[in-house]
């Protein structure tokens, strides 16, 4: 079991690497949508710092947005999906090893580009930790969740902005949670609370998605 | 056995077949023959439960077929589309194929499945560089890997040389010598046993 | 007894003779209940001590709010037996109660500002059920958007009927996120949020209003199923016959 998990990651990382151009675009595209901001809004120091915990995570959402559209598509266009369900493994399990091959793929950079975009927001110092263990729970849930909307769409031609449309609200409590514990580590205050619901919210989806990404698969294929 | 019901299948809003019946006994093949948008591939991936019919249904030992899971299993299948990953080597392609299949990986086996197939030369070449046909020579390599009972093949010899042709009709021909079945869709004439032949035309 | 009724009930062509003959008889009491709630609602039901006469859309509002979470739930049933028994009658109702709820919940959100004008002094708050309404709202036009976006009709159903799903285990989890947040950023909120207690001279027209509603989605919900099946059974026998005879 854990060996074909590792198998599909393996391959999905291989994949990838063989296009190593596009690996960098997601924090590319992280990077220049934060630099929007002090530019549209206004440079000021205290009034970006402020604004700073929304829109590093907003901008992250957006991120994990565009990426995963993508997850399944070449997949499904060269017959690689249908070949999973006739695998004597869970197709759940097969699909979990390609959300975390994407994860690995997309939410990893993040963990460096975020507290390097953050710092230009002037989000203090001793803040990043909380900042970044944020980001490293909260990414998890936008990759799985995410993945349910690509399944969803992945019949469609161009899904691109039907997919922000279904996975965005649902992204709704990791934005609430996740930015909230950035803001209460800059007024100094706890943050265990927040981070515990990232985390609750990581291990439903890490239970629920891979069943619904299967079931979404399955009909799409139809 | 493997039985169809009255299957009945409509695409969009045209109905390609209805009220289909037919049945394969282990050790026999389905040809399925028809002109080109007649249902051929919608039949087989019927045949594979990935599709399901607007009526009828098909059984595989009396058993619906989309009852049970682990009927998928028995199956190897090469659609169109190969599975095969452009971005992966031949050997890469071949590994993944046969640990995703449930075997231990065994390097020296891919590679004599490689030689099998006239790809040892280019077994760490990309597939995106290769030809049309060793392409679908590397899909079809998975019927050997894999060794399930029922082969279902669409088109399969679309852009292989005479000489592959011959090669895999061998194949075939074992794997219905070993009691295994097979459904396929082709233009082009494949030289099997008669008394192992059923033949539908769909229309 | 049961089961073999919503066996052949699951068959579309005996749902749609099934339901003809309750329109009538439903129409005439969602247009009876409607009537005697908003009569009783609007004239009878006393002024609000507090809020005077504004307070009477709260005969609309709470009604459609209700009914936005109701349909919800009722489209993820349906949406599960779709996934799992593949039965035709609840995939349609998946997509017509997406339609009928992202209909309810635009009232309530209507209402819910007009409301909101008189009592906060302007139309739009970022209160908790506000903003969970408009979540909801965007969960609605979700799943909308992709039925309208597939064009195999079956596919399209199952495929809203998953998001359904999904949707209605994530929607306590908003709230949820949607309250703590507000509790957060606006502590003083609950003050204008309708009262806890609702004087009995108001809660029972409300609760005929509430029903009225009900009526209403039921005999909305079988007429659109009804447009469906004709629509999605138009080159079965039995649909050509029904036109030969209409005309």
């Amino acid at each position: 079991m854990l060996n074909v998990l590792l198998t599909v990651i393996h391959r999905d990382l291989l994949v990838a690497f063989r296009r190593r151009a596009e690996l960098m675009n997601p924090v590319l595209f992280y990077a220049i949508v934060v630099t929007l901001f002090p530019l549209g809004v206004s440079p000021d120091v205290s009034f970006l710092s402020k604004l700073a915990p929304g829109v590093v995570w907003v901008t992250a959402l957006l991120a994990a947005l565009i990426s995963v559209e993508r997850i399944f598509k070449q997949d499904f266009e060269d017959g690689s999906i249908e070949q999973l369900f006739l695998s004597p493994y869970p197709v759940s399990l097969l699909i979990f090893g390609k959300v975390v091959a994407h994860w690995i793929i997309t939410g990893v950079p993040m963990l460096g580009i975020v507290p390097i975009m953050a710092m230009l927001l002037h989000i203090p110092g001793q803040v990043l930790p909380v900042l970044w263990i944020s980001v490293l729970i909260g990414t998890p849930i936008l990759s799985l969740v995410g993945a349910i909307g690509a399944a969803l769409t992945v019949g469609l031609g161009g899904g691109g902005m039907l997919i922000g449309l279904l996975v965005l609200p649902l992204y709704i409590p990791v934005l609430i949670f996740a930015s909230s514990a950035v803001s209460a580590a800059m007024d100094g205050q706890a943050v265990s609370g927040q981070l515990a619901m990232l985390g609750a919210g990581l291990i439903l989806a890490l239970i629920l998605a891979p069943l619904a990404i299967s079931a979404s698969l399955k009909v799409s294929m139809d | 056995m493997l039985k169809a019901h009255g299957l009945k299948c409509v695409r969009g809003d045209t109905e390609l077949f209805s009220n289909l019946e037919f049945s394969v006994k282990s050790g026999e093949a389905l040809v399925v023959k028809g002109d080109n948008g007649s249902g051929k591939t919608s039949l087989l991936r019927i045949l594979c439960g990935f599709s399901h019919p607007v009526e009828g249904d098909v059984t595989w030992c009396d058993e619906s077929i989309f009852r049970h899971d682990s009927f998928r299993q028995q199956i190897s299948y090469v659609g169109h589309q190969s599975g095969v990953k452009m971005d992966l080597t031949v050997l890469e392609n071949l590994s993944f194929m046969q640990r995703l299949a449930g075997e231990g990986s065994d390097a020296s086996k891919l590679k004599e499945l490689a030689r099998y197939v006239g790809l040892f030369k280019q077994r760490n070449v990309l597939t995106r560089k290769l030809s049309a046909g060793q392409v679908r020579r590397v899909a079809l390599a998975k019927l050997l890997l894999e060794q399930r009972s029922i082969w279902v093949l669409d088109e399969p010899l679309t852009a292989l040389d005479k000489e592959f042709i011959v090669k895999f009709e061998l194949d075939l021909k074992n794997h219905l010598d070993k009691l295994g079945l097979l459904v396929v869709t082709t233009h082009r004439e494949l030289k099997l046993p008669e008394f192992r032949v059923k033949q539908i035309t769909l229309s | 007894m049961m089961w073999k009724f919503l066996h052949r009930l699951s068959s579309l062509k005996y749902f749609y003779e099934w339901s003809g003959k309750w329109i009538p008889w439903l129409t005439g009491l969602t247009i009876v209940l409607m009537v005697a709630g908003f009569y009783w609602g609007l004239f009878i039901a006393p002024a609000d001590y507090q809020q005077g006469e504004t307070y009477r859309i709260i005969f609309v509002h709470v009604p459609a709010a209700w009914m936005s979470m109701f349909v919800y739930v009722i489209m993820a049933i349906a949406g599960f037996t779709a996934l799992i028994w593949r039965t035709k009658v609840s995939e349609i109702v998946v997509s017509e109660c997406a339609v009928i709820g992202a209909m309810f919940t635009a009232l309530a959100l209507i209402t819910g500002m007009l409301w909101g004008k008189p009592t906060w002094g302007t139309y739009w708050q970022w209160d908790a059920r506000l903003t969970s309404e408009l979540i909801l709202l965007f969960l609605y036009l979700g799943v909308v958007a992709i039925h309208s976006a597939i064009e195999d009709s079956r596919t399209a159903s199952r495929l809203s009927g998953i998001l359904a799903v999904i949707g209605v285990i994530n929607i306590p989890i908003i709230h949820f996120s949607v309250t703590w947040w507000n509790s957060l950023h606006q502590p003083n909120m609950q003050l204008v949020s309708a009262s806890p207690s609702v004087h009995p001279s108001m809660l029972y027209p409300l609760l005929v209003m509430a029903a009225a509603f009900q009526a209403y989605f039921i005999v909305l919900l079988i007429i659109r199923m009804r447009n469906q099946i004709l629509y999605r059974e138009r080159r079965t026998n039995w649909v050509k016959q029904l036109l030969v005879e209409v005309n």
